[in-house]
């Protein structure tokens, strides 16, 4: 039992700490010593990201430490997820999430995708420039909510856009659609009818998790 | 020069001709900058602003300013003749007392072997970072500014600059730190700041040297002052930041005999000390930071350029709008004589002419 819990405790540290190359290796000791791939997800990742979220938060964590941290929780998650898909689990949700075409800043758009996958969210991540026909595109698979991420005024347009052809395509009323990134303003993302605006990667968080209540 | 009579209200600024001299000594702002800052340091610039009378305008306008010559901003962006004419226009219209080139981050980028797209009326940005391991780098040499890329187009814009005006004549350039984020990729980079710090350090050396080359041609060319925006550096932790990036812009404000202005994109509150310890002469804060915090915390010699919202007051607000906001800031850093008026980064180019118009008015008449 000590063991189980003592290990629980490496990986959360490891997360925390990003230590990307070690994590794979405790992830792997945890699933010999028995413990289930749900277990880790729920009592393991997540936690330790919202650590990392909260020392972001506090100015503890700048945006490499989150970067490291979440690499070394994707390092783990790429052990457990074929398995929890095994045991036939449903994510809460699946979010795809992208910037939006001629825009190629990624890191806030990589690090909403770090904190919703680390609170066990399925995301798909688009990259950077992503066409409105794209998003469009995954949307007609199985996908719950959309973000997108705009950093120049001269790309924002394409959240519109991108709205439109959703409409177009009668999908609208099947997605959520949430706005960042510094060229949106709340004001904006009403304009062009988004569901919701989130500031930084831990109002993305709390407002995914107010969409699927 | 800067102590000539001039009729109350004081206003050095607009005492400065605006139109083509053949005597340097009518240049008094722009012509004595080089020779001056090598012989005093940066407290007297700063005082020379607090003293001017009125807050100066030297902000860039050149991408806003592709509406009045019917140019799209890749046509200024490849060719330097085009580019002049844009500026020529925004500074006789507006009556600005600093000529800037506008900013492309890509350009050194390109230089040194980076694919990128240019839309035709948005920023260009770079898709492709060559950079992966130590070897791409060896191979990697530095671009020759009158040769590379569009490097020649930049120079060729601020050499017509500086000699059809009389004003401060501003070139600027990609941050180190920011460069190498291109070379290498945003992620990668940040990741580099823990995982592999040397290699990082082998690449901002040569971004260095990159920069450095591209900045002493624009000296040469006649830029009287340097910008460089650090974009992304925000992202770094005060400490990362020193390491990574406030270390390399220090050599290159050692480096050139011009005042330089530093600016940084987003939320850089956590790092207004370590900009001003950089020696730059001007720091240059975007919307998200307090400016008051920013003013208090700088020393009385660096000039503390910022930070109205491009978006949210320059585009998205009405002519009185932006008027009533720059009023505000105004006169909260009223009692601050080292506050220099500007948005907090680049305009965009469909910018609300009016609402320039307005900003620039209400800075010129406010006392």
């Amino acid at each position: 039992m000590d063991n189980t819990e003592s290990i629980k405790k490496d990986l959360e540290r490891a997360i925390i700490d990003g230590k990307m190359h070690e994590t794979p290796g405790i992830t792997q000791e945890a699933l010999d010593l028995g413990l289930a791939p749900r277990e880790l997800m729920d009592e393991v990742l997540t936690p330790a990201m919202e650590v990392v979220g909260e020392k972001f938060e506090e100015r503890e964590y700048y945006v490499p430490e989150v970067l490291v941290s979440a690499r070394a929780m994707q390092a783990c998650l790429d052990i457990i997820r074929p398995m929890l898909f095994e045991e036939n689990e449903q994510a809460e949700a699946t979010i795809a999430v992208g910037t939006v075409k001629g825009d190629i800043h990624e890191i806030g758009k990589g690090m909403v995708c770090m904190v919703l996958e680390g609170a066990g969210f399925n995301v798909i991540d688009l990259g950077v420039d992503v066409a409105p026909e794209k998003f469009v595109e995954v949307v007609q698979q199985n996908v719950d909510i959309i973000a997108m991420s705009s950093l120049m005024t001269t790309t924002r347009d394409y959240m519109g856009d991108t709205i439109l052809a959703l409409s177009e395509a009668n999908l609208r009323q099947k997605v959520k659609v949430m706005v960042g990134g510094a060229a949106v303003t709340p004001g904006f993302a009403q304009e062009i009818g988004a569901d919701a605006y989130g500031v930084d990667c831990n109002e993305a968080l709390r407002i995914v998790k107010e969409m699927i209540c | 020069m800067i102590r000539e009579r001039l009729p109350a209200p004081l206003d050095v600024l607009t005492a400065v001709g605006r139109s083509r001299t053949l005597r340097p000594m009518h240049r008094p702002i722009g012509r004595i900058l080089p020779w001056v800052v090598g012989k005093v340091n940066r407290k007297h610039v700063a005082s020379m602003a607090g003293l001017a009378g009125r807050r100066a305008i030297a902000i860039s306008l050149g991408a806003p300013a592709t509406q009045l010559t019917g140019t799209t901003l890749k046509e200024n962006l490849q060719d330097g003749y085009t580019m002049f004419r844009t500026i020529e226009k925004a500074v006789v219209t507006w009556k600005l007392d600093a000529d800037f080139i506008i900013s492309d981050v890509t350009v050194e980028a390109e230089a040194c072997g980076c694919e990128i797209e240019m839309p035709e009326d948005s920023q260009p940005y770079v898709i492709s970072s060559p950079i992966r391991q130590a070897a791409d780098l060896r191979s990697k040499k530095v671009p020759d500014p009158y040769r590379h890329g569009r490097m020649p187009v930049f120079l060729e814009c601020v050499r017509h600059l500086s000699r059809r005006f009389t004003l401060p004549t501003g070139a600027g350039c990609i941050g180190p730190y920011a460069l190498a984020s291109q070379l290498m990729g945003t992620e990668e980079a940040a990741i580099a700041t823990i995982e592999d710090p040397g290699f990082l350090d082998e690449i901002l050396e040569y971004c260095l040297e990159v920069s450095l080359a591209y900045l002493k041609a624009f000296e040469k060319e006649g830029a009287e002052v340097i910008v460089i925006a650090d974009a992304i550096a925000s992202v770094l932790s005060p400490k990362a930041f020193r390491r990574f990036s406030g270390r390399y812009i220090k050599r290159i404000v050692e480096q050139l005999n011009r005042p330089v202005a530093l600016h940084i994109c987003g939320d850089a509150s956590h790092l207004i000390e370590e900009m001003c310890d950089t020696g730059a002469y001007s720091i240059s804060l975007d919307s998200p930071v307090d400016m008051d915090d920013a003013l208090k915390r700088a020393p009385a010699d660096v000039i503390v350029a910022g930070n109205l919202d491009p978006v949210e007051v320059f585009l998205e607000m009405d002519g009185d709008g932006v008027a009533a906001k720059t009023r505000e800031q105004l006169f909260q850093m009223r009692n601050y004589p080292n506050y220099l008026p500007c948005p907090g980064c680049e305009l965009p180019p469909l910018t609300p002419l009016d609402n320039i118009k307005a900003y620039v008015e209400t800075v010129r008449s406010f006392r």
